[in-house]
């Protein structure tokens, strides 16, 4: 793979979502779960208020890798595993590593996190380059 | 397509011709909200998503999603019995052909 090293950090992306944002995504995806919009439904559950899809942040997470791949190559896998809960109107830093060059394969370990540094959603993806 | 990428804010031209990574989601309940489950705990948790992509999802094509549930187990955590759901789902394109493979756990508690 051309420019592509293995301990390579990719370059970052800091979301800022906002509830109003949750409503749109609940919206575009189908998922009406009271926890992403109703803050006396989210504290009746024991949260602190309305958190963050886990899909979101993967969908935060994926544009970070296609911002990354562009035109270069193509995404094969893509998993996310979620840790912690997140909160609107914080921010949302979006991280990735080069962890595997093999030929045209690529692997790379991405993640999210919070204020506090705290990565409360981590994952990988496998890319193909050149098609 | 246009509204989900606008939901999740990514502003890259490419998704006015092509689906964004995790736009399948859109096409069916990913969180298979089992009645029976809802019977355990109170709320719900995604544990985590997999996508595995085979064909590109573009503008036009007509894609349809088949569910399963997987595997069920529960786990106890640090705040009682934790249920979990492992849900696959393969979308296939007008053509017979797989695009694309979602796995999921979702958990109640």
């Amino acid at each position: 793979m051309m420019n592509v090293k293995v301990g390579q950090e990719i370059p970052e992306l800091v979301k800022h979502p906002t509830t109003r944002q949750l409503v749109q995504y609940a919206g575009a995806q189908g998922d009406f779960y009271e926890i992403h919009y109703d803050q006396a439904y989210a504290k009746s559950v024991g949260l602190p208020g309305v958190i963050l899809h886990g899909l979101l942040k993967a969908a935060f997470l994926g544009q970070l890798v296609t911002d990354w791949l562009g035109d270069r190559g193509t995404l094969k896998t893509f998993e996310v595993s979620y840790r912690g809960i997140d909160q609107p109107d914080h921010p949302y830093r979006c991280r990735g590593r080069v962890t595997k060059v093999d030929g045209e394969e690529g692997e790379l370990e991405v993640w999210g996190e919070d204020e506090g540094g705290r990565r409360t959603t981590v994952g990988m993806a496998t890319v193909r380059l050149g098609g | 397509m246009r509204r989900f990428a606008e939901a999740i804010g990514d502003p890259n031209p490419r998704w006015t011709k092509e689906a964004p990574p995790t736009f399948l989601v859109a096409l069916a309940a990913a969180s298979l909200h089992l009645n029976d489950a809802e019977e355990f705990g109170h709320s719900w948790l995604n544990g985590g998503n997999r996508f595995e992509y085979f064909e590109p999802v573009l503008i036009g094509d007509q894609v349809t999603a088949k569910g399963r549930v997987v595997d069920v187990y529960d786990k106890a955590g640090s705040s009682g019995n934790l249920l979990f759901i492992v849900f696959e789902t393969d979308y296939v394109n007008q053509r017979g052909e797989r695009v694309a493979r979602l796995r999921g756990t979702m958990i109640r508690r």
